[in-house]
């Protein structure tokens, strides 16, 4: 069943499909090999969980801890699907369980209710 | 109660069990719900506070903003309120958490080396750091408060931390502001605001790109920061469809209320004549005498034991320079209220006790704080009168009501609209409509119109309304239907209460000595 207009499959950076409730719904296999995780450690989980959020391994899930109010994921994903704007280059903070802090450069695009989410530069530590 | 602030406050709606998880609801905040499906209060304040906000708690916050929306015919703008909603929240967090940030560092915020030193490492420190500074928000009490508060015409969300901007943070919001005016995309914004010291992008600019976006524009936005705290408020207008159907709905209630007598002539005239200084106490009492029915009554109220005679009273002459002009006046306006819309089911009897408790306190608060004898006697009786719309639709008879519902089909008003009125929606410019169609005076025409929104009263009668709306806040206050974060500051602070404690020691007040003069009259 084809979701979406777009294929995360066809682009040539690593990409997932977000929901709005921030399950992943789909990935390509670049975002997959950049994460070094196979497709059921991807599909079906919170987006924060697949990045290794810190706040997503806490007893509550990703979307729903208290660190998720200055998430700035979170809040990308909701202002595109709300918005319906392509956004792109933005860069997002977060730290992984081991306290890292990472940066990415995405790009957002809404598809019908859910959120193509196009990682458009490599992690960098800053 | 979970961590050190967390309580929640909903009115207006039935909420769901499953949000409240690591919270405490007052206990009558389910009961507010009830009490509006009764009938006996109008769209009541909603008020949140916490020090921090767990994201599975956001479908609640959707929710409360879609049924106040629903009230307004606004629906359609939900999603994008609800995420300047969010965008708030999110950013009255980080403003408390800075402070604690400055004080962890020894810096002090108003200073600018301090803030421009602090500035360079605070949001790479809150983003590495967050479970400290959440943890701090906890053990210092920095809540946010959350008010959904509809006044007038328009519902007004605002959002309240503890920290009080500093001139170099307004400085960079009213920048902003301006600098949003040029865009045209949520791009352009986020771009823009990508090298910001002061947060990640998503941020002010983009609030105000989604206000414009749904129509509301700049204007509807405001920030201010007074006595130790910010607060960031949103208003929104009621659509002007929804307007003239309730303006529609409420002059034909007024309009065919078929078994609503009007007010006996003899009464007005007495009412009249009471206001008239030349007029002597024989001369009324004399007119009420020409009355045998209306004599009978009074004498029977007065020696009721309400005024705690001294004695029997056996004539009007003597009841008159016993209670004076204005009691009297207030005896006519309540007796032939009462007289009229009647006190017979519990309901009714319930919406009475009430309005002699907001009377009373209101009498007292134009005594005690206000300090203005010519304004006791009208604020006692618009604080027993100031419901008197929701008396009337209360007790409305089914064919009107039947009535009412083919006159909306009619007029393609829509079916909340009407539901809500006989929950009590609109209750005060009904019963301000009434009260000119029994040629009450101007000043309690505005008592009844404006007892939950005086600010919008006319600043003649500004006194007796702020005594009126305060009186009937304390009446909810003791019931636990608002708290005190629900009621209008500048109204406090016209009766010198600045703090939640000097109005609970008001409110203590006004309750014993009410409780006192009904044990003296019940021992009577």
């Amino acid at each position: 069943m084809v979701l979406w207009y777009r294929s995360p499959r066809s682009l040539n950076r690593p990409a997932a499909l977000v929901a709005r409730d921030l399950t992943v719904l789909f990935s390509n296999s670049r975002l997959r090999k950049m994460l070094k995780k196979f497709n059921h450690d991807v599909v079906g989980l919170r987006i924060g969980e697949v990045l290794d959020c810190k706040y997503a391994a806490s007893p509550s899930r990703c979307g729903e801890t208290e660190g998720c109010l200055q998430c700035e994921l979170r809040r990308l994903i909701e202002l595109t699907r709300i918005a319906g704007e392509r956004l792109t280059g933005i860069p997002i903070s977060f730290q992984n369980k081991s306290g890292a802090r990472k940066t990415f450069k995405i790009t957002t695009e809404k598809v019908r209710e859910a959120v193509l989410l196009i990682i458009a530069g490599l992690p960098v530590d800053p | 109660m979970s961590g050190s602030s967390q309580s929640l406050d909903i009115s207006p709606g039935p909420p769901h069990a499953g949000f409240f998880r690591g919270y405490t609801i007052h206990k009558n905040a389910r009961n507010q719900y009830r009490r509006d499906s009764k009938g006996s209060s109008t769209f009541s304040p909603a008020h949140f506070k916490f020090t921090s906000l767990p994201a599975e708690s956001y479908p609640l916050l959707d929710r409360i903003i879609e049924i106040y929306l629903a009230e307004l015919g606004q629906e359609k703008i939900q999603e994008p309120l609800s995420y300047c909603v969010k965008e708030l929240i999110a950013n009255a967090q980080k403003a408390n958490a800075k402070r604690i940030y400055f004080e962890e560092r020894g810096l002090e915020i108003s200073r600018q080396e301090d803030y421009d030193n602090g500035m360079r490492g605070f949001l790479r420190e809150i983003a590495e750091n967050l479970d400290h500074f959440l943890q701090q928000l906890k053990q210092k009490n920095l809540s946010i408060n959350v008010m959904f508060h509809m006044r007038g015409e328009a519902l007004t969300i605002s959002v309240r931390n503890s920290a009080e901007l500093t001139p170099k943070e307004r400085a960079r919001i009213y920048e902003r502001i301006v600098r949003a005016r040029a865009f045209h995309s949520f791009f352009e914004a986020l771009e823009t605001s990508l090298d910001s010291t002061e947060g990640a992008g998503l941020g002010i600019m983009i609030l105000l790109q989604f206000l414009k976006r749904i129509g509301l524009g700049e204007e509807s936005f405001s920030i201010e920061g007074k006595n130790g705290s910010t607060v960031s408020s949103i208003v929104i207008p009621i659509s002007q469809v929804h307007l003239e159907q309730i303006r529609i709905l409420s002059e034909a209630i007024v309009r065919d209320i078929n078994s609503l007598p009007h007010f006996p002539e003899n009464v007005v005239e007495l009412i009249h004549l009471t206001d008239d200084p030349e007029v002597k106490i024989t001369t009324i009492a004399k007119r009420i005498a020409t009355d045998p029915a209306l004599t009978a009554d009074l004498l029977k109220q007065v020696n009721s034991g309400y005024y705690a005679l001294p004695a029997q009273v056996n004539s009007i002459p003597q009841a008159v320079k016993l209670i004076g002009i204005r009691g009297l006046r207030n005896l006519l306006y309540a007796y032939s209220s009462q007289k009229i819309l009647g006190q017979k089911q519990a309901m009714m009897k319930s919406l009475w006790e009430h309005s002699f408790r907001t009377a009373y306190y209101a009498f007292l608060l134009a005594r005690g704080l206000k300090r203005q004898r010519e304004i006791l006697d009208d604020a006692y009786v618009a604080g027993l009168l100031h419901d008197i719309g929701q008396i009337i639709v209360s007790s409305l008879h089914p064919e009107t009501h039947e009535k009412m519902r083919r006159f909306s089909v009619e007029k393609n008003i829509l079916p909340r609209i009407l539901e809500r009125f006989s929950f009590g929606m609109n209750h005060a410019d009904i019963g301000s409509l009434i009260a000119q169609k029994w040629n009450f005076p101007e000043q309690l025409v505005e008592g009844i119109k404006y007892h939950h929104d005086p600010l919008s009263a006319s600043h003649k009668y500004k006194d007796i309304v702020f005594c009126v709306y305060l009186a009937n806040a304390v009446c909810d206050l003791e019931r636990g239907l608002i708290s005190y974060e629900q009621l209008e500051k500048p109204v406090l602070g016209d009766f010198g209460i600045r703090t939640k404690e000097q109005l609970l020691g008001v409110a203590s007040k006004l309750r014993s000595a009410f409780e006192k003069r009904h044990s003296e009259l019940s021992g009577l």
